[in-house]
Formats: C-alpha cells, structure tokens, sequence
C-alpha cells in the first residue's frame, strides 16, 4: 500500500511540473475593438454583450475600444496600444478591419487576432468567425409569412453583398412556407446604419401596401415607421430595438457572440487554438430567433419550435442561396 | 395605385426638405454676414438630442423644440466666440464644431438610444393618409409651416429691413461698414447665433417628426448637404428652398425608384445632388463671371486695427 502511494505522489509530481509551465487564464488578456458605440442597441452592443459573457464565464481581464472607423491605420494604432500593455488577443469585430489584422497577425505571432465576419485567416494566430445568421432568418421568415394580410412584406436591406441576400432568400424560403402567395420586396439602402435612409426605405415600402417589415440595418428605424403605419417588424442583431417599437415588435434573428467567445478563449488557454475560419450555426447558440411576440399565431409559434430543433439537431437547414433572389423575391441583386 | 406613391413621394420630398432647408436657411444668414460656420451638422445633433432628451423627460413637445432651438443657438456662440471675437480661423473652428457636436451629442444621448417618443410632432390637421396633393400639402406637422414662414421673413429680413441690410453690408465689405459706423463683431455674432437656432430647429425637426427617436450619428451627412444647399441656392432664400426640395426629392426618390421598378442605379442618383451643386458654380462662373452669390468677405476675420 505505502509503494503505491509513494509512486502516485510521484505520478502527481510529475504532473504538476509538466503543467507549469502550461498557461491559465491569467496568463491572458483580451482586447475587443468595435465599430460603433459599444451601447448602439444593434451589432456593436451584441459583441459587447458577448465579452461580458466571455468575463464573467473565464474570468479574463478584458478591455474595448468603440467607434474605430473601418480604416487599416485607426485600428492598428488601438491595437498596438493593446499589445503594449500586455493584451495577447484582439477580437476585430467588423469586416473593415481585415487588412490591418491580417498585416498585424504576422508582425506579432504571439499575438492572437481574430477578425469577425471576413475571410482572411492563418493556421497560428489569425482566424476569423462569423454566424449563420440565415437559420433564424429563414425562422423569422415563417412568422412574417403568417402574419402579412395584405400578401406583402418588405425588406429594408444594406448592401447586395452574399451575406445579406442569403439572409433575405432564407427569410422568403420561410414566407414561402407558410405562405405561397406572399411576396418580400427588397429595398437597398447602401448603409449599415442611416436613420434617414431606412427610413425613407422603410416608408416606400409601406406605401407599396406591405404590413409586415424586416431589416438587415443597423438602426431600428424600420421598427418605429412599422409602428407608426400599424404595420409589423422583424427586427435583426439584438432585441434591444424593441424599446423603440414595442407594438410593432414581432421578433428578431439576434447575435450571441458570448459562448463562442468563451470557447475559443479556451482553446487559446488550452494551446488548442489554431487559426481558421469559424462559421457558428443556431447549434452553436451564436445566431438564434429572439422570443416571438404573443400575437404570433400558436400553430406557427409551434412550427418554428419544430424548425428550431431541426435545425440545431442538423435535420434540416434553410437552402444557401447567394447569386439571385427566390421566385417570391421582388427586387434585383445587381441595383 | 401609381397616384398612392406620388403622394408617399411627395410626403417623404417635403419631409426631407424640411429638413434641409431649414438648416441650409440658417447658414445662409450667418454666411450674409461673413461668417462661414462648417458646424452644421454638429449643430442639427445638438439641437437633435437636446430636443429628444426634453420631450422624453417633460413630454412636453413645445419646450423640447424650444430647448433644442436654444441649445443649438448656444453651442453655435462657441464659432461665434472662436471667430468673431478671437478672430481665429473659420474653416478650422467650424469643423471643429462639427466633431463635438456629434461627440457630445453622443455623450448627452447615451441613455436614450432607441427610446420610444411618446409625445412627437403630429400633422397639423386630422389627415392621417392624405389621398391628393393638396391633403399632403395641410397635413404637415407645424415646423413644415414654420419652414415656410421662415423663408417668407427671411428673404423679407434681407431685402427690406435695416438689420438685413447692414448683415449684407458686413458681410461684403466689413472695413468699410466699420467705417460707416456698423457694429461688426456684435452683427456677426448674432448671426451665428441665428443661424445655431435655424439649424436647433432643424434638428428637433429630425428626432421629434422626422426619424423620431435618438441613436448615434443621426445626422448622417444632412448638415453638408445643407452647406452645398447654400452654395446651389446663390445665398437667396427662395432658390435655397427650391434646391432644398431637389435635394430632397432626390432622398425620397432613392428608395421608391426600387419600388416602382426603375433599373437606375441608386448609387447614380445618390451623387446626384453633388453633381448638381458643383454644375451649379461652374455655370455661375462662366455665364456670371463668379458671381455666384456668395458674401465677399466670407472666411475673412475682421481686424479693425488691420488697415
């Protein structure tokens, strides 16, 4: 009995030395860099949101800078700010900033960039991750297809770029569903985020006789001319738009950015992490479809509950289509 | 169904230019007097929150525009302050004014982000869909009628009253108005601060009526197309107006050419207004020898010792 407890006091001292010199979670500090106003109630708050989430879960020191425009030279100058003070991972959490990560990520090898909704990526210390923000649209979909009664839904959208048409085919994939004869016209703006612009969208929209309004915008615009025309809105990024048109508030494919920030922050302690691309689906809970709201009929309040578990169990998922819209579609990809 | 659309486009033209002209008006009055204020958009965003953050408090719609109208008149004393009274440069204290504008709008605005307006300006009358164009014409909110009134006295203000007269006289040859016994500075100053005010009411304009809650960079642009506004309409009211109702119409047009089905490019008519500014100082140069309108000592401190 003794020679075996010696030889496990052994075997545990063995241990603890060949993990000293593994990392905690102390041994990193993480640094998030938005675009807009960390509080913009839309996709700068969503990633805000998701580093909270990422400090009270890992306990990592964190820091964020907001408003940095989507211009190489502004984000390298806050980054290397960072790096001097001892950050070791820099989130980058718009697609302009793609350039200067990916210059940076070779500059600092020790340093681990990771780049939200681009392209670009290593297989050391520079990723990139981005959701499929297209399943809960499709979701979205099947609420705004059962609830139009005029047969008319619009779309207030930003740029014809492959993300947002998808979204926008995924979202008539699911009007179409419910609702054959049902069309979604589309209106680019050509901004993420222009108060007057969606507004002006979302006004053309409604003279057109549409009753039920999405957006892929920044600004809850869309929602508050829907409230004022008796119309109803499928919001998009958070639900904290919903403050500002609570009567016409259906629903919203909403961002969770914090469990993936958890996860590969622990990869990063673990020595796992590698680089590469990430595309999280509603699996991951990264995307998701926000609480309906009560005036969702039951019968598709069901149905989407239904679609939901298909889609997270892999049973099912909303077709991937990105060069041209769906038949029930009215607006052209190439304006 | 093509009758409904004009009238949205007529709706949405006389939203948009509202907006514009009101703001374009008050830079027009303190650019007669010499004074070149690039802070007007800085200034729509404080009139902006100013005007929000009071009508979501006290729900009171006639003190919120009172409250933006003066805030803005306020900020806009700071140029005043910087231009007429240290005589430091225009361009650089106008473009400042623009940054913290928009900065501290922000910062005043950060809890009211997204908030539903309760109280907001309604239509003047009972029309909630108006069917012809006269019905869109009276139904309106008031600052639409006040916009018009506006320009009404304004061009009134600088064509027959002695104030306007002598804002003229600054700004085209301030040395010798000095010498005629005009107050320079104290003109000036109260012209900057006007037109503070115009671009305040501009501004609740926006968050009270137009796009009717707060969130960051509202302004979006708006206050430089009001300063081109100035420049197309020649520093004269009513053609300010009518070049406030392209421009707007140009806005309202952007998204309804999608809607009616028109494969012109949005991008095209989005420069548009630009185009139009810059063809409109080309011709005046060459038809009018440079005579495009514009105040002659505009940009120029006064120094009454510098003879």
């Amino acid at each position: 009995m003794r020679k075996s407890w010696a030889v496990g006091l052994i075997i545990i001292s063995i241990l603890t030395m060949a993990c000293g010199g593994a990392a905690d979670v102390d041994d990193y500090k993480a640094a998030f860099v938005y675009v807009g106003p960390a509080d913009d109630g839309g996709w700068s708050q969503a990633h805000d949101v998701g580093r909270q989430f990422l400090v009270d879960e890992t306990g990592i020191e964190t820091a964020y800078t907001e408003l940095i425009p989507e211009d190489a030279t502004e984000f390298r100058t806050v980054a290397e700010a960072y790096i001097e003070q001892g950050y070791n991972i820099i989130f980058g959490t718009t697609f302009g900033y793609i350039d200067a990560m990916a210059e940076m990520a070779e500059e600092y090898p020790d340093v681990i960039f990771l780049h939200c909704s681009g392209y670009l990526s290593n297989d050391s210390n520079f990723g990139n991750y981005f959701g499929k923000m297209y399943q809960p649209r499709y979701l979205s979909g099947l609420a705004a297809g059962a609830m139009t009664e005029s047969n008319k839904i619009g779309y207030v959208a930003a740029f014809p770029i492959p993300e947002v048409i998808r979204g926008i085919n995924a979202f008539a994939t699911g009007v179409k569903e419910v609702n054959p004869d049902a069309t979604v016209e589309v209106v680019w703006t050509f901004t993420w985020f222009g108060p007057e612009e969606e507004t002006q969208a979302a006004n053309a929209l409604i003279e057109t006789g549409v009753d039920v309004l999405a957006q892929h915008q920044d600004s809850p615009s869309t929602g508050v001319v829907a409230e004022a025309n008796g119309a109803k809105w499928i919001s998009y990024n958070t639900a904290y738009g919903q403050e500002a048109a609570p009567g016409a508030f259906v629903t919203a494919p909403v961002w969770a950015w914090g469990p993936y920030y958890v996860d590969v922050v622990n990869s990063i302690i673990d020595g796992e992490f590698a680089g590469g691309a990430y595309w999280g689906g509603m699996d991951t809970g990264l995307v998701s479809l926000y609480d309906l709201s009560s005036d969702v009929p039951s019968d598709i309040a069901d149905l989407i509950s239904q679609r939901t578990d298909e889609i997270i169990a892999g049973d099912f998922d909303p077709p991937i289509v990105e060069e041209e819209f769906i038949d029930n579609v009215i607006g052209t990809v190439s304006p | 169904m093509i009758d409904i659309q004009l009238i949205g486009l007529l709706n949405a033209t006389l939203q948009a230019a509202t907006l514009l002209f009101i703001a374009a008006l008050g830079e027009l009055i303190t650019e007669k007097s010499g004074i070149l204020n690039l802070g007007v958009e800085g200034m729509i965003s404080v009139g902006a929150v100013t005007g929000f953050m009071t009508a979501i408090n006290t729900e009171n719609i006639f003190l919120a525009v009172l409250v933006g109208v003066l805030s803005s008149s306020i900020f806009a004393s700071i140029h005043a302050l910087v231009t007429v009274v240290l005589k430091q440069d225009q361009t650089v204290s106008g473009l400042i004014l623009t940054i913290l504008g928009l900065a501290l709008s922000s910062l005043l605005g950060k809890n009211y982000v997204g908030r539903k307006l309760v109280t907001k300006l309604e239509s003047v009358s009972s029309i909630t869909e108006p069917s012809n164009i006269i019905e869109v014409l009276i139904s309106q909110n008031i600052i639409f009628y006040l916009a018009v009134v506006l320009m009404i006295s304004t061009s009134f203000v600088l064509k027959r009253t002695m104030f306007g007269r002598r804002l003229e006289a600054v700004g085209e040859d301030s040395k010798s108005s000095d010498s005629m016994g005009l107050k320079v500075a104290k003109t000036q100053f109260i012209a900057t601060c006007v037109g503070g005010a115009f671009a305040g009411l501009s501004g609740v304009y926006l968050t009270l009526s137009y796009v009717p809650y707060w969130t960051d960079n509202m302004t979006s642009g708006r206050g430089w197309i009001a300063l081109a506004l100035v420049i197309f309409g020649g520093w004269k009211p009513y053609r300010t107006a009518l070049g406030a109702l392209l421009f707007g119409f140009l806005e309202a047009l952007v998204p309804r050419l999608q809607t009616y089905g028109f494969e012109l490019s949005p991008y095209i008519v989005k420069i548009t207004p630009y185009v139009i500014t810059i063809l409109v100082l080309v011709i005046l140069t060459i038809y009018k020898g440079g005579k495009t309108g514009a105040p002659r000592n505009i940009g120029v401190p006064f120094f009454r010792e510098n003879r």
